[in-house]
């Protein structure tokens, strides 16, 4: 598959490699000025500022902490405590701790440096039940509530109640050991100073077997000065340099190790893993310049190396082979990388062979894998708007999953940065249409194919007798009022043998009672067809109905009150025949203005705001035939 | 129920005469051919599920040649022209599994570009019946092996009424239509909406999710092509057509791993065959056989998903050192793979062997 690949990536001693110059600076030693006094102290029992350190509790190597501050979260924590908020460490843990300590203290290794505070605590252990009359009760409570205000970080704090001679100890919830933590607060609060609670931790780690090998610190302390931010870092570093202090001599130097590989090593390794990654992916970093900088980091480390050209043609050769593999299917060939990238990539064991096989792959996978998510974050979002965090967004809803960093060894922001950018190239070359503003459906390329679309919808054809009972509903009385009229002489609604009082009567009933349908029906209709639109069929009806009523009962009451007016002023016979026609007419009216409410869009039933018009027309056209009759009969 | 918008419904009113209006003297020479016709295919088989697609437009020798026959082995639908000298003799050789279409392009059997007025649809439809009924089948066979025919540059020829008409006399033939439409637009909306998918039992689009210039078409170019699924769709279930996707690109032209990719995810949601090929594998058995992609390819993304790549990844980016720690006396690990026999090549021990 690779031709040579052994020979190509074999290694040479770095005196035989080219001794080219990549323009690095190289620190020999630093020199610190000389600052203040002081330097008789131990660093790790005295702060800066000459302030003992013993008695406050367990914090953060490399800052400082005073009394108050401890005071302080203090305070929050028995309140904590007051309020039964704290979870309280049971008896089966501390009796663990218990024969733990034991153990420690078969060992004989703390000497003099806390051999008897050791077995007081474990006395206390073993006699503590978890009940309310123990000595010694171990509390832990969440890991925000254990930060100073100068953000120290404080491990464990302690607290005697003199009253019943007990010892609260508060330890935070995200220790890393918290077997380690307890030791320290306790020998603390015993007097022994913090330094000699190091000594007891390192000692338990060593005991444990958590002692990192390479460093020689416990796990703890090498968490701390992770911890802490590059300034802070140096202060501490450039402390420990100037102390003269011959007890912390042997501690000071592990510490300082550490805190120079955190400072130079790491930072330059981060800014590799960005070259990889971000720089190569994103094309900034041509592949030459990717295996130089490797090349130069191995050169750094001192290590036997491949020759320049050679790994370069194999990061090269992998590079143009990876996607006929793919795209012929080739799985056996894939499983062979599987297994050569597995076996060869050990923990410490990795040679710069073996890195330089891991680049090439790594980053020719890498940058495939990028295609294929770049295209498919296209399709699902055609639209994008160039703003980089909408890509990393689609790029991990539909490609990546949340762990972006794991595959990729990209944060999700530069991998949207690296999207965004190549949109912006491709859309200079093909440019998007216009984007047309009555569209409001999601564009993307795997759009449904919208069957539930009707093309023939909302188009219903009405019958015929249908669409002539619409007018037939004012039309037809009208027409058989008009033809009985002008036939017979007696019409629905007026006769032409009725006295002329009365017929003035009926028109006024006519009038009034279209004054009140039109405010009643148009009541009605101004509410009930947003019910129906909203199909609330129920409340629709509740609307139309109570309105109806109401509408009825104004007719019938200012119906009985005009009676009376009428029978009054003139005759009562007329007055009946008002009230008649005004009831009769307003009912029917409004009948047929509720029953507008109810249509639905395409259909042509007029509302009965129409009526008015349609109807006067009528009374037009009807008055003008009696006139008419009248002159023809008389 | 959300509803077409306006102008749609309206037109639709509107057309609904025309659309269902076929020139009287047109029907009457269809009604003509259906009255004395003869079935080309006897019986319907029983269906199968169509699941791969393939073309190819030349002629072929007789007998077939070890490629052609791998070649045309390969593919459930055959696309073949039956005009080419040589294949309804390769047909008889037992081809009978596969479904085999006829491309029948509609210009190049009239010689005409378009067809204005009825005269001209008449002389269209005479040749094409000529065509059924004498290219179809040789002379000694019982009957075709033909499945059905593929029409191609229709769309300036037949109306949608006329091809209603056209496609009944077909399916009465016993073949199954199949209609083939091509970029930039596949078919106009009026088109869209007149014509009656109910009888089509296929359509195949060229060039629908890659251009001819190896680069993929994007969501704005795909529009057309999604108006013509949705018109379809919007007439019968989508379980009873089949569609097929025919990217046809330049010869010379590399295809990207990452647009072929796309292309098959996108025809597999949408349940599309697909065919992607250059220009001369058309033509040519071995160029098809080098050249197309006969298969969904592999996904680096995929194997960046593996867990114990993600562990061996995280390892080596983790890693500060770079240099074994343990003495030079450890003897390299020897990894052998691959069909080459293993050279173990004797180098510093430091190296890890590899023949890969």
């Amino acid at each position: 598959m690779i031709p040579n690949l052994s020979s190509r990536l074999s290694l040479l001693s770095p005196e035989h490699s080219l001794q080219a110059e990549y323009g690095g600076i190289r620190i020999e030693a630093q020199d610190w000025p000389l600052g203040s006094d002081h330097v008789l102290d131990n660093p790790f029992s005295v702060s800066a500022d000459e302030n003992d350190y013993t008695g406050i509790g367990c914090f953060q190597m490399g800052l400082d902490c005073t009394r108050k501050d401890i005071a302080d979260l203090l305070e929050a924590q028995r309140k904590l405590r007051d309020l039964d908020l704290l979870d309280r460490i049971q008896k089966d843990e501390l009796r663990q701790l218990a024969s733990d300590f034991k153990k420690l203290d078969q060992t004989r290794a703390l000497g003099q440096d806390g051999l008897a505070a050791l077995k007081e605590l474990i006395d206390l252990l073993t006699a503590a039940t978890g009940s309310e009359t123990d000595k010694l009760r171990i509390y832990s409570g969440l890991h925000s509530g254990f930060r100073t205000r100068q953000e120290t970080q404080i491990w464990g704090m302690y607290d005697v109640e003199p009253t019943m001679d007990t010892m609260n100890l508060y330890i935070s919830n995200k220790t890393h050991d918290r077997a380690a933590t307890i030791l320290h607060t306790f020998l603390s609060s015993r007097g022994y100073t913090r330094f000699q609670c190091f000594t007891a931790e390192m000692k338990w780690a060593k005991q444990q077997g958590t002692l990192s090998s390479t460093w020689g610190l416990c796990p703890r302390i090498l968490a701390d000065i992770e911890q802490l931010s590059p300034a802070e870092t140096l202060l501490w570093l450039q402390r420990l340099s100037r102390a003269k202090n011959d007890d912390a001599r042997d501690l000071s130097s592990k510490v300082s190790a550490y805190c120079r590989y955190q400072l130079m090593e790491v930072p330059s390794l981060l800014q590799l893993r960005e070259l990889n990654s971000t720089g190569y992916l994103s094309g900034d970093v041509s592949a030459e310049s990717l295996v130089m900088s490797r090349l130069s980091w191995y050169r750094e480390q001192g290590c036997s190396l491949p020759d320049a050209s050679l790994a370069l043609s194999v990061f090269t050769d992998i590079d143009a082979r990876l996607p006929g593999i793919l795209m012929s299917g080739n799985t056996q060939a894939l499983a062979q990388f599987e297994d050569v990238i597995t076996k060869i990539i050990q923990k410490d064991r990795i040679d710069a062979s073996a890195d330089m096989l891991a680049l090439a792959v790594f980053c020719a996978f890498r940058r495939v894998a990028l295609n294929e998510i770049y295209l498919e974050v296209l399709d699902r979002n055609p639209r994008p708007n160039l703003d980089p965090v909408q890509a990393s967004c689609f790029a991990e809803n539909y490609a990546l999953g949340a762990r972006c960093d794991a595959y990729l060894d990209l944060t999700p922001m530069a991998c949207g940065k690296i999207l965004s950018d190549r949109f912006r190239a491709y859309f200079r070359k093909y440019q998007p249409p216009r984007r047309d503003e009555v569209f409001t459906e999601l564009p993307t390329a795997y759009a449904s194919m919208d069957i539930d679309l009707d093309p023939k919808g909302g188009h219903e054809e009405l019958p015929l007798y249908y669409r002539f009972t619409f007018l037939g509903i004012f039309a037809v009385p009208a027409l058989i009022d008009i033809t009985l009229l002008t036939t017979i002489g007696r019409g629905l609604y007026l006769s032409t043998y009725m006295s002329n009082v009365d017929k003035n009567m009926t028109t006024t009933a006519l009038m009034v009672s279209l004054l009140l349908v039109g405010g009643f029906g148009g009541w009605i209709s101004s509410g009930g067809s947003y019910y129906l639109y909203a199909m609330a069929f129920p409340a629709m009806s509740m609307f139309v109905l109570t309105r109806f009523i109401a509408g009825l009962c104004v007719a019938v009451v200012g119906g009985v009150f005009a009676l009376i007016g009428i029978g009054a002023a003139s005759s009562f016979v007329s007055g009946v025949v008002f009230f008649a026609y005004l009831v009769m007419l307003t009912t029917y009216l409004m009948t047929l203005s509720a029953l507008s409410v109810y249509q639905l869009p395409g259909f042509q039933f007029q509302s009965v705001s129409h009526l008015p018009r349609l109807s006067s027309n009528l009374k037009l056209f009807a008055n003008c035939w009696f006139i008419v009759r009248d002159e023809l009969l008389s | 129920m959300p509803l077409a918008p306006k102008a749609d419904r309206d037109s639709h009113h509107q057309d609904k005469h025309q659309r269902s209006a076929v020139p009287n003297a047109i029907a009457r020479f269809i009604e003509k051919l259906t009255a004395d016709i003869t079935r080309l295919v006897p019986a319907k088989p029983p269906k199968k599920d169509l699941k791969t697609f393939g073309a190819f437009l030349s002629s072929v020798s007789v007998p077939l040649s070890p490629c052609q026959i791998r070649l045309l082995s390969q593919w459930d639908v055959i696309v073949v022209d039956p005009l080419q000298p040589g294949v309804l003799d390769a047909l008889a050789w037992d081809l009978s599994t596969a479904y085999i279409l006829a491309r029948l392009d509609v210009q190049n059997l009239t010689g005409s570009h378009a067809a204005n007025d009825s005269k001209a649809v008449i002389n269209s439809l005479d040749v094409l019946s000529q065509t059924l009924a004498t290219s179809l089948k040789r002379q000694s066979d019982p009957h075709s092996y033909f499945r059905g025919i593929l029409l191609t540059g229709f769309r300036e020829h037949f109306s949608p009424a006329v091809l209603k008409k056209l496609q009944e006399y077909v399916n009465a033939l016993g073949l199954d239509v199949w209609l083939e439409l091509s970029p930039p637009e596949y078919l106009s909306t009026s088109e869209c909406r007149d014509i009656d998918m109910t009888g089509i039992r296929g359509i195949v689009y060229r060039n629908g999710t890659i251009r001819p210039d190896g680069d993929r078409q994007n969501y704005f170019m795909m529009g057309e092509m999604r108006k013509v699924m949705r018109a379809l769709a919007g007439q019968k279930p989508m379980g009873e057509a089949t569609f097929a996707m025919w990217e046809t690109v330049n010869d010379g032209v590399e295809l990207a791993h990452d647009v072929v990719q796309r292309a098959y995810k996108w025809c597999n949601y949408n349940s599309a065959m697909l065919w992607i090929g250059p220009q001369s594998a058309l033509t040519d058995a071995k160029v098809a056989l080098k050249k197309c992609v006969s298969a969904e390819p592999l996904g680096a993304l995929m194997w960046l998903k593996n867990d114990e790549i993600i562990a061996a990844q995280d390892r080596w980016r983790s890693n500060d050192k770079v240099g074994l720690l343990a003495p030079a006396s450890q003897p390299g690990t020897v990894l052998t793979c691959g069909r080459s026999p293993s050279t173990h090549v004797a180098l510093n021990p430091c190296t890890k062997h590899s023949t890969v």
